[in-house]
């Protein structure tokens, strides 16, 4: 059994007499790539910079590594790694510099150019750090935050605003932390980045935890499963297509038809069957996979309606 | 230690590739300089002159009230004053010293006998201003003798170039400007640099690092003093070079460089930790040193301010920054300049002393 590097017991966290943070736990083993999803003011940058020493906390407690942060806030900041939100660094320093800078408060540091080579920075090494676009800026904090060759990594949204070949390349660099054996905290409001990069989901929403587990369970427990989807077929297919599948659902000249475990095969091969014998009068016929978008919706029942359940 | 050696390292690499600061740092206080120096030089606002009345007879008196009818001279009355000092401190351009005995004098030659009545005036010939306040005196004694005497000799004026300040107007100013150049540096780039890391997230970032934000405040108070000095160096040469002031450098002049930092930099400090957001900090600093510029005895002498821009001058620290460099560099006078420079060190410290206490990039 692996270790627990992060355990956080009934945190919380008040600004006045407004909850940010309500209650929550959670641990993070030696290894993982944990991800905090949730929408803007979900508490994500709140949790993740009391983990930081950052702000403290209103009742709680969160250990790193074994310290606990109210006491050994200097031994938590040598070994651990952060990017924060909206990251900046000094604007009239070249890449190098800004690397440079931050290694040397640390009595032990990595060998900066290695860390320009690893994020692929090599031919800005010497642009000035406003001069960067937002994409290499996120690199360069992902850079800064390895100085230290720290065990745990925290980056708070990460990909927040970049392109999508930016958001490859951010993602690129996550991977290669997860090889070197790091654990990283990852906070995004995007579920594909969640999906893509975390081995282990917490769905955040008013400073509550709604759900957690892996990206794959989540869909599963919460997507409302897959969907079979006929588009625009004529009118007479439609009413055969109704009378022989239970439980379809009709939204205009589209069918929707919610495949269920155990019996989804069936649902899609009377479906075939019956628009060949029609003539093929349907325009297309496909599945949609649940994403973590459907597990999202779900739980906070912004559109839970149109999600089944 | 390296951590601050790092951070100053940086800071000057950083300071010296952005042009504007180049400008604010080295030209800024020579345009301040020429600017105030061509436009206030040649005609410093009203000619001035002390007197010291002696005598206290219905004589001298009726000759000071016809000084005063004139209109062309304001005269103020220094009795109880070390006028003889202060003109060597470039405080008096001019000043009437009436001795005793002087109505007596005046009756006995008016009568025949044989004294005139002699009326010494000390002035400071680097003044413009001063040659024209002895020529008013002399003309309202020759009003006395033509009125009293027929044109007999009575009233003996008796111009006397004293022991000179050697200030002329660009004398006066240079160290009005370097004091300027302190309080402006050092307040801005204390509330600028604090507003602006904080802003763009650079306190966040570091606050997750081992450095403390003491460390940082000392790299940084050590980065601004030098950069102050700097300054100030530039600005000094220049004087030298163009007008051939040579101000003396001096222990109590750099203590006064140094502390005076310390103070506008803990006051931009305390600045931005109560008003946190960036512009507001940096308008909140200029609305109150803008003024300060003015009323600080740094482009006109306190002593030729309306009475209650001079109650302004006494609280406004600047003064003594100016005052205390202007003893030191220029007339020097030490004892002065110690003064001054003890009023420095005490509000720098309890200045800079609370900036530090109140400065931290935690957030709650
Ligand atoms: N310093 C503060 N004072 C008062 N309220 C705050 C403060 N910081 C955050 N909040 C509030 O706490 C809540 C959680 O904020 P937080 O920044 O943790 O959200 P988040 O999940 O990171 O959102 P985002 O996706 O926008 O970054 C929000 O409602 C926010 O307005
Ligand atoms: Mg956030």
């Amino acid at each position: 059994m692996t270790k627990n590097v992060i355990e956080v017991k009934s945190l919380v966290k008040k600004y006045g007499d407004f909850t940010a943070v309500d209650n929550i736990s959670f641990s993070i083993k030696k290894g993982e790539i944990f991800a905090f999803l949730g929408p803007n003011g979900a508490g994500k940058t709140t949790t993740v910079e009391i983990m930081e020493c950052l702000k403290s906390l209103t009742a709680g407690s969160v250990n790193i590594l074994g310290y606990d942060i109210k006491k050994d806030e200097m031994k938590v900041k040598q070994k651990i790694g952060v990017l924060p939100q909206d990251f900046n660094a000094f604007e009239w320093l070249t890449v190098y510099e800004n690397i440079d800078y931050f290694a040397q408060m640390y009595p032990k540091h990595l060998d900066v150019d290695s860390l320009v080579e690893m994020l692929s920075l090599e031919h800005k090494r010497d642009v000035l750090f406003k001069d960067l676009s937002g994409g290499l800026k996120q690199r360069v904090g992902i850079a800064i935050s390895l100085v230290n060759d720290p065990e745990i990594v925290f980056l708070d949204e990460p990909s927040t605003g970049l392109d999508p070949k930016a958001r490859r390349d951010v993602w690129d660099a996550v991977k290669k932390l997860k090889k070197q054996g790091k654990t990283v905290f990852l906070t995004t409001h995007y579920m594909d980045e969640a999906h893509y990069l975390a081995g282990r989901v917490c769905v955040l929403h008013n400073g509550h935890i709604i759900a957690e587990g892996t990206p794959e369970d989540l869909i599963n427990r919460y997507g409302g499963g897959n969907m079979l989807i006929i588009r625009e077929c004529d009118g007479h297919t439609r009413n055969e297509l109704i009378k022989s599948i239970p439980d379809c659902k009709v939204e205009g000249n589209d069918i929707l038809v919610e495949l269920e475990e155990g019996n989804g095969m069936k649902s899609m091969s009377d479906a075939i069957s019956i628009i060949n014998a029609n003539g093929l009068t349907c325009e297309e016929l496909y599945v949609k996979k649940a994403t973590l978008e459907d597990v999202f919706l779900n739980l906070t029942g912004d559109k839970l309606v149109e999600g089944g359940k | 230690m390296s951590r601050i050696s790092t951070d100053i390292k940086y800071s000057f690499k950083e300071t010296f590739r952005d042009r504007m600061n180049i400008f604010w740092m080295f030209v800024f206080p020579i345009v301040l300089f020429l600017l105030f120096g061509y436009i206030f030089g040649g005609q410093s606002g009203s000619i001035t002159l002390y007197y010291q009345d002696n005598d206290v007879s219905q004589m001298s008196n009726s000759f000071i009230q016809a000084l005063n009818s004139t209109g062309a001279l304001e005269l103020k009355d220094g009795s109880g004053m070390n006028l003889e000092q202060m003109l060597k401190d470039g405080k008096v351009s001019a000043y009437i010293e009436i001795p005793k005995g002087f109505g007596q004098d005046i009756i006995t030659t008016g009568s025949g006998g044989s004294p005139s009545a002699d009326l010494p005036v000390y002035y400071d010939k680097s003044k413009p201003t001063s040659m024209a306040a002895v020529s008013v005196v002399q003309q309202v004694a020759n009003g006395f003798n033509m009125k009293m005497a027929g044109a007999k000799n009575i009233i003996n004026v008796n111009p006397t170039e004293a022991a000179s300040s050697g200030m002329n107007y660009f004398d006066f100013l240079l160290p009005g400007i370097l004091a300027i150049t302190i309080m402006s540096a050092a307040t801005n780039m204390a509330v600028g640099t604090i507003a602006r890391l904080r802003s763009t997230g650079v306190f966040r970032k570091l606050s997750t690092t081992p450095l403390s934000s003491k460390e940082w405040i000392a790299a940084r108070i050590t980065t601004w003093t030098v950069l102050v000095i700097l300054s100030l160096a530039v600005a000094v040469f220049m004087a030298w070079l163009v007008f051939n002031i040579h101000p003396n450098i001096n222990l109590i002049s750099l203590l006064l460089i140094v502390l005076g930092t310390a103070l506008f930099a803990g006051f931009g400090i305390v600045v931005a930790n109560f008003v946190k957001n960036e512009e507001s900090a940096m308008n909140a600093v200029g609305v109150i040193t803008f003024p300060l510029m003015f009323v600080s005895g740094t482009l006109i002498p306190v002593e030729n301010m309306p009475w209650f821009l001079q109650y302004l001058a006494k609280i406004s620290p600047l003064t003594y920054l100016s005052e205390g460099l202007r003893s030191s560099m220029i007339t020097g006078n030490t004892g002065d300049a110690f003064i001054n420079l003890a009023i420095v060190a005490v509000l720098g410290i309890i200045l800079f002393g609370l900036g530090v206490a109140t400065f931290s990039w935690k957030e709650d």
